[in-house]
This record gives C-alpha cells, sequence and structure tokens, in this order.
C-alpha cells in the first residue's frame, strides 16, 4: 500500500518535471536545439503555445487600410478604417471592448497579410519595407499573389470592405472597390516634433462589391 | 531538495489562494463572454466577415468538426457560461474544471484572432487549476482542510496542489523572463528608445498624455529601462522574502502603467492577480484583515 502511495507520488513529481522541462525547452528563443526538435515543438504548440515577447520589438508605425469605392462614371470615394478605430478606441476607453474586438479582428487580419507581403519583399531583394515604398498588385508574381490573395485574412478584409460598403448603402452607386494597405510610420526618436512619412505597400485588382455570403 | 518535497506533500499555506484563482478566472472568463456577444456572428458562428481556419488545427482527424461546432456556436457558448458559472460556485468541483478548460480552450480557437498574452496565461491557469483543489473556499461544498491545507501523514492531494502553485509561480517568471529576453534582442529596448514607440502607436493611446510623454527624452529611456530591470529582476528577486515585496510593488506599478496608458486591461488584471501565489494564505488574510480596519476607520 504505502509503495502504492509513493510510486503516485513520483509519477506526479515525473509528470510536472516533463512538462516544465518540455515548456521551459520550447518557449526559448529559436536555437539550435530547439530547431532540431522541430516537430515535437509543433506537437507540443497544439496544446501549448506560448509567447512572451510583449513589444519586442514595438511597432514603428501605425497601420492604414484604405477602401476605394468607384461608382459606373469613375467617380471614387475612399475610406480609411483603422486611424477612427483607434480614436474610438482611445475616447471610449475603459468601456472599448466591442471596438476592441473589430480593431483587432482588423488590425491582425491585416498584420498577417503583411507577414506575406514583407516575404515577398524580401524575395524581391528589397531589404525592409520602406525601401520597397510601393509594391502594386500587379508587380507580384502570379504565385506570391496567390498567397496573399487566397490567405483567409485577405478574404476577411476583402469582406469587411464589402461589409462598409453595405453599411454606408453604397450599393445604387459603386460596385468595385480597390483595397490599399499603408503605413505610417513613427518618426525616429531624433525627429519626434516630426511628421511619419505615410506609404502605401500593396493596391488590389478591382474588387466587385456584390455580397459576401 | 528532496526535505521541500516532503514537506510539500504534508502541508499547503494557498487554499485561499487557489480558491481567490478559481473565482477570479472564472469572473474574467464570463466578463469576456459577455463582452464579445454582440459580436456573435463574427467571432463565433463564421457568418459575418471574418472568414477563419480550421478551429481544431493541429488535430487533424477531427477536421471536420470544425463547421459542425460553429454552426452550434450558441449551444458551445451556452454550455461554456453554464460551465463557468458551476465553477464559480465549485459545483461539479474537478469534473466541471475539466470541462471549463476543455470548452474555454475551444472558445479561444474559435476567436484566436482576437486573443492577446492575458488570455494565453489565462488558458495555462484554467489547465493547472484542474489537477488543483481549489474547494476549500468561496464553493458550496468545501472541501476538508486536510485536504487542502494540512495532514499527518504525505496527502498527494496537498502535493498536486503546491505543485499547482509552483507552476503558476514558474509559469509568471518565464513569461517575464522570456519577455525580457525578446526585448533585449530589439535595438528600440537596448537604446532606450522603445517607449517612445509603445506611447506613439494610434492603437494604444490610452491617454491624451502619451504624445507628450512619448516626446520626453528623460521619461521615455527611464520608462525603458525601468521596464526591462523590473522584468529581468522579477524571476530572481520574488522568491526572497526580504525582496519579494518591493518587486512585487515594481510589477504591479508597470502594469497599472500599461493599463492606462496603453488600454490593455484583462492582461494587466490577470497579471496583477497572479501575484498573490507568492504570498500565501495568512499574508492575504491579514491584508484583508488591514484593508478592513482602514475602511471601517475611514467610514466610521
Amino acid at each position: 500500500m504505502q509503495e502504492l502511495v509513493r510510486f503516485k507520488f513520483i509519477l506526479v513529481f515525473f509528470a510536472f518535471t516533463t512538462y516544465w522541462s518540455a515548456t521551459i525547452l520550447f518557449i526559448l528563443p529559436e536555437n539550435y536545439i530547439t530547431i532540431s526538435l522541430l516537430p515535437y515543438k509543433k506537437a507540443f504548440d497544439t496544446v501549448f503555445f506560448q509567447k512572451w515577447g510583449f513589444f519586442a520589438p514595438p511597432p514603428k508605425y501605425n497601420d492604414r487600410l484604405y477602401y476605394t469605392y468607384f461608382d459606373k462614371s469613375g467617380n471614387s470615394s475612399t475610406y480609411e478604417v483603422l486611424e477612427p478605430f483607434a480614436k474610438k478606441k482611445s475616447t471610449s476607453s475603459p468601456f472599448n471592448a466591442d471596438i476592441e474586438l473589430i480593431e483587432y479582428i482588423i488590425s491582425n487580419s491585416l498584420n498577417a497579410i503583411n507577414g506575406n507581403l514583407h516575404e515577398v519583399f524580401k524575395k524581391n531583394k528589397a531589404t525592409t519595407f520602406i525601401e520597397t515604398s510601393t509594391l502594386s498588385d500587379k508587380q507580384l508574381d502570379s504565385l506570391n499573389r496567390l498567397i496573399i490573395t487566397s490567405s483567409y485574412s485577405y478574404q476577411s478584409i476583402v469582406n469587411y470592405g464589402k461589409y462598409i460598403h453595405e453599411d454606408l448603402d453604397l450599393q445604387h452607386t459603386s460596385n468595385y472597390m480597390i483595397i490599399s494597405f499603408g503605413r505610417k510610420n513613427i518618426p525616429k526618436f531624433v525627429n519626434r516634433f516630426g511628421k511619419g512619412k505615410d506609404l502605401i505597400t500593396f493596391i488590389s485588382d478591382t474588387i466587385s462589391t456584390s455580397n459576401y455570403d | 531538495m528532496i526535505n521541500s518535497l516532503k514537506n510539500a506533500s504534508y502541508s499547503s499555506e494557498y487554499a485561499l489562494c487557489l480558491s481567490l484563482c478559481r473565482v477570479f478566472i472564472c469572473l474574467i472568463a464570463l466578463r469576456n463572454i459577455f463582452v464579445s456577444l454582440p459580436l456573435f456572428e463574427t467571432l463565433y458562428s463564421g457568418t459575418s466577415f471574418w472568414v477563419t481556419s480550421d478551429i481544431l488545427y493541429g488535430f487533424s482527424f477531427l477536421d471536420s468538426y470544425s463547421g459542425i461546432i460553429r454552426s452550434n456556436a450558441k449551444i458551445v457558448i451556452f454550455l461554456y457560461t453554464t460551465s463557468l458559472i458551476l465553477y464559480v460556485f465549485g459545483v461539479g468541483r474537478r469534473y466541471i474544471a475539466i470541462m471549463t478548460f476543455i470548452l474555454f480552450d475551444l472558445i479561444q480557437r474559435m476567436s484566436y484572432i482576437t486573443l492577446n498574452g492575458g488570455d494565453n496565461l489565462l488558458k495555462f491557469i484554467f489547465l493547472y487549476l484542474c489537477f488543483a483543489d481549489s474547494f476549500r473556499y468561496l464553493s458550496i461544498k468545501k472541501s476538508k482542510p486536510n485536504f487542502t491545507q494540512i495532514s499527518d501523514a504525505p496527502n498527494l492531494s496537498i502535493f498536486i496542489n503546491n505543485l499547482v502553485v509552483l507552476s503558476i509561480k514558474i509559469h509568471l517568471c518565464c513569461a517575464y523572463l522570456l519577455s525580457t529576453f525578446y526585448k533585449l534582442n530589439t535595438e528600440v529596448w537596448f537604446n532606450g528608445l522603445a517607449t517612445y514607440y509603445t506611447l506613439s502607436v494610434e492603437r494604444f493611446q490610452g491617454t491624451p498624455w502619451n504624445q507628450i510623454l512619448a516626446k520626453n527624452g528623460f521619461w521615455v529611456t527611464i520608462t525603458t529601462y525601468s521596464t526591462l530591470a523590473i522584468e529581468l529582476s522579477f524571476p530572481f528577486l520574488v522568491w526572497f522574502r526580504q525582496t519579494k515585496l518591493f518587486i512585487t510593488v515594481a510589477t504591479i506599478v508597470l502594469h497599472f502603467g500599461i493599463f492606462i496608458f496603453m488600454m490593455i486591461y484583462d492582461f494587466q488584471i490577470i497579471f496583477i492577480f497572479l501575484h498573490i501565489f507568492f504570498f500565501n494564505d495568512n499574508d492575504i488574510k491579514s491584508l484583508w484583515i488591514l484593508l478592513k480596519n482602514k475602511f471601517t476607520t475611514i467610514f466610521s
């Protein structure tokens, strides 16, 4: 009986040490050991994923997301959605949970696309986003274009454009849109009293604004 | 080491802390689900603009269930809310604890795009509490003291409770330490400029003073290096009686700063709350009596 109790204690302690050994190993920044154990890390992350790099590094720009709606005669109206979200979130703080949720969906979808775009820029031998300045959809090769435009994040951004189109009651005047991603750089600290540059990093093809399912 | 392990199977000083933690995480989760309900269609049922991947990623054999779960999102939310309410009152004890953890994980997978570090930490606390007996206090059917606090013979339940508390402490320390590792690897933290950027980002403009403070070089340098110093020293200083209170107060001030200036609320509240595990039941009771006396004095 006493042996069984001792066995239970040992088993619990073994589970505890195994869990913490694996956790500490897999949450460390990428290194030789974690890279060589990548398949195990992926399995571990399905349940125990964690990453603790709060604002490391902090963003050096504010994202911009523009929807430009065109009517039949070619006139256009452009709406930027992220800046108003940020302002609304600040003014309604601390009771801003609903705005924050929508803002998270849009911003995080955009971040995911920007991650893909960053890879495209790297392949095009641009060292940073800023150097590339503007890269329109037409300049992307077909494979890269497919990677970006077929992603769930991109589809969500497109759907949101259609949602706004509906919300603004533009159905009768316009039937297609162009989406642009941009960023307003936060100036370097030495230039902190100046204004940051605006950049456009992506311009979509024309997209039909017919209802999404 | 062996003596510490032996002692850990005889007595636990965290029955109240664990009970408070159970109630706290349930209330936070209930609050989160309540504020997300206006966006139910977008976040959970998948019938709005947000297009999402499979909920059960990593479990390929369950792929076909993702659609079924989304189309029955109302049932999932109902079960989850019920489970949380039962868990708050300690009904169903560990069975409800496990069910709550599974449903919590499912809800997080359904709305993963809105999660932050606080939500991630909360998931692990739900997981750890599945193993603990957190029903000695604030529970409809309370655990007996010898099951959670003190025993004449080695007691497995007490031993597990102590390991759960230790896990929460290690988790918090890992979060701070890893965060410092990542931060020190970036130029802006190393050069003392990081808070200039964090205070300048539009998404996190908690106060009208953010922009003014961001332009003050002294403020930026001091707050950047203080953040690093606090996060780096916490995992070491918090284990010693002489330095514990100092570093706890410092981290709480840091979290309040982020709370106010960056509008990141849940994240900070969860981190601040979990500091109670670095104290024990007697400390919490003493603090409660102190606050009660102060309160009575003020209002009498």
